[in-house]
């Protein structure tokens, strides 16, 4: 299991007794110190020593190499890693490493000086360099088990990777790992920051929420994950079970996709952005555990902006902007194929979602917009989502920039595809977004600047109604009374080193 | 109820296999990680 170079450090403990990250700042983990040279756009890790993985290898310099060579590499079906150290401005790792094998070998950008100093050079300044070696694609390796399990046809084990092992310098080893069904795992006794209070975590999935709700209420398990609003609701009141939350990066938004009429008309996604009921979808459907979201970008990240641009639940100027759009009352909508009004969503989460698509479809048909709500299996929405991109109109439920930072989340989902936006799901493709990130935001250190056009993104993103965003809601946890520690993190997930057990 | 009766095999598995004294804990999820590498 996987540790990052830098890390976030322990800001405050919520009224919900979740600890909370101080996300405007870094600590080490496996570098115990670092410096930044601006006039050579340097990075100097220094790394920590005596640091031992699950085999008892001693992490060191060629573990960093080892990684970011694999990165390079992009040899895996998903290149993230690659990502990362692209949105990092990581000094040659560009797009050209998708079509030259000698574009793909790692020159002296990552540098070995010594077995516990490491050299990153970046292209160009960027802020986003410590935030994504958080990130859990691009976190330390460990080169030996690694090369060990390699294979002529694998040679960076992606397969041993994706099937087997994450060897690393984390607090757990994996002992047994059933794909899609669970991991066993035992705490790392030569843990660098002391072993893990809970020796031993079994991680199992179990597809129904309503399984997990009983299961944690029972007694029977100490956590229970992903369960709906509902369930949350319930076991508040379940004795010896802790329901706790904390506001982060989950969110609903209804997108439309560019690439399609009638949605590629901007008063028509204006007035669908002014008939989404916020209040009634807060209330019905999270039981007022949510709140209205006034960006594109998750209110907890740097950079966020309130923007000036916002859309009231207002029947009236719906309708208004109906008839601007060239559709008074919905007439003339009935000649676009039905698929363009399918409200598309993931039916393993239709528990929770078809109250939301329920609230909103009532809506627009006042308006005069019908709509129909789709729940289709996981595996098919994401595909379309995130390959096809085909999706008309979908309720996104489940896109969270792990990247903290409203640059990362601008990248990501609203760039121009064809410029890096690779989650950019609806196509939306803008000239003067796409300025403003790359003119003003991508490359600008000086963070007043940088906030200043990243406020003027979002208001931008805004008003086009790329998405139209509705809510944002706690990321919740329910953990038996003997457990504590439950942490916030950006990808949602908890770090079992820093749960505690009370017998 | 005869995957909660999975998950208490599991669990108590999992106990046998460690010892009475060492601290366990199980968490359920609904998505375990598909492997993205």
């Amino acid at each position: 299991m996987l540790e990052p170079l830098v890390y976030y450090p322990f800001s405050h403990t919520n009224d919900e007794g979740v600890r909370i990250l101080d996300f405007q700042d870094f600590e080490g983990r496996l570098a115990e110190s670092w410096s930044f040279d601006a006039s050579t756009l340097n990075w100097t890790f220094n790394l920590r020593r005596g640091v031992k993985g699950c085999n008892g290898a001693e992490f060191n310099a060629d573990d960093v190499l080892y990684t970011f060579t694999r990165a390079k590499s992009v040899s895996g079906s998903a290149p993230i890693s690659w990502f990362l150290s692209n949105v990092a401005s990581i000094a040659g790792f560009t797009p050209a490493v998708f079509g030259d094998d000698a574009a793909k070998k790692l020159g002296e950008e990552v540098k070995k000086i010594d077995d516990y100093t490491v050299q990153i050079k970046q292209g160009a300044p960027n802020k986003l360099m410590l935030p994504v070696l958080t990130i859990f694609g691009i976190q330390m390796l460990d080169k030996q088990i690694m090369e060990a399990n390699a294979t002529a046809d694998d040679p960076w084990a992606h397969k041993y990777n994706n099937e087997v092992n994450a060897p690393g310098f984390g607090a757990y080893c994996l002992d047994t790992w059933k794909k899609s069904e669970e991991f066993v795992t035992t705490a790392n006794p030569d843990y660098y920051r002391g072993k893990a209070d809970i020796d031993r975590i079994v991680l199992r999935r179990v597809p129904q929420s309503s399984t997990r709700t009983i299961v944690v209420r029972s007694g029977q398990a100490d956590v229970a994950e992903l369960l709906t609003p509902k369930e949350y609701e319930n076991l508040r009141l379940a004795r010896g079970v802790n329901v706790v939350g904390a506001w982060g990066n989950k969110n609903i938004a209804v997108a439309m996709n560019f690439k399609a009429e009638p949605w590629n008309n901007t008063k028509l996604r204006q007035a669908i952005a002014h008939a989404i009921p916020y209040d009634r979808v807060i209330e019905n459907a999270f039981f007022g555990e949510a709140r209205r979201w006034e960006s594109i970008v998750p209110t907890t990240y740097p950079g966020f902006s309130k923007t000036e641009t916002q859309f009231s639940f207002d029947l009236d100027k719906a309708k208004q902007l109906l008839s601007e759009a060239g559709f008074p009352d919905g007439k003339g909508l009935d000649a676009f194929p039905a698929e363009s009004f399918l409200l598309t969503y993931p039916q393993e989460r239709d528990s929770w979602l078809q109250p939301i698509g329920t609230a909103i479809r009532s809506a627009l048909r006042e308006v005069g917009v019908n709509i129909q709500l789709n729940p289709i299996p996981e595996s098919q929405y994401v595909d379309r989502q995130l390959v096809k991109k085909d999706l008309q109109m979908t309720l996104i439920d489940s896109i969270t920039p792990f990247g903290v930072d409203a640059g990362y989340a601008v990248q990501l989902f609203f760039v121009s595809p064809d410029k890096g936006g690779i989650n950019n799901i609806i196509n939306y493709s803008s000239e003067d977004l796409d300025g403003i990130y790359y003119g003003r935001i991508f490359n600008e250190s000086d963070d007043d600047k940088r906030n200043q056009a990243l406020a003027e993104a979002q208001d931008r993103v805004m008003a086009d109604v790329a998405w139209a965003p509705v809510v944002e809601y706690k990321s919740f946890v329910a953990t038996r009374d003997t457990i504590s520690g439950v942490t916030y993190h950006p990808d949602n997930q908890l770090r079992w080193f820093e749960l505690k057990k009370s017998e | 109820m005869k995957s909660i009766g999975t998950i208490l095999g599991l669990a108590l598995s999992a106990s046998i296999a460690f010892g009475a004294s060492a601290k366990e804990a199980l968490i359920l999820t609904g998505d375990v990680p598909p492997g993205l590498d």
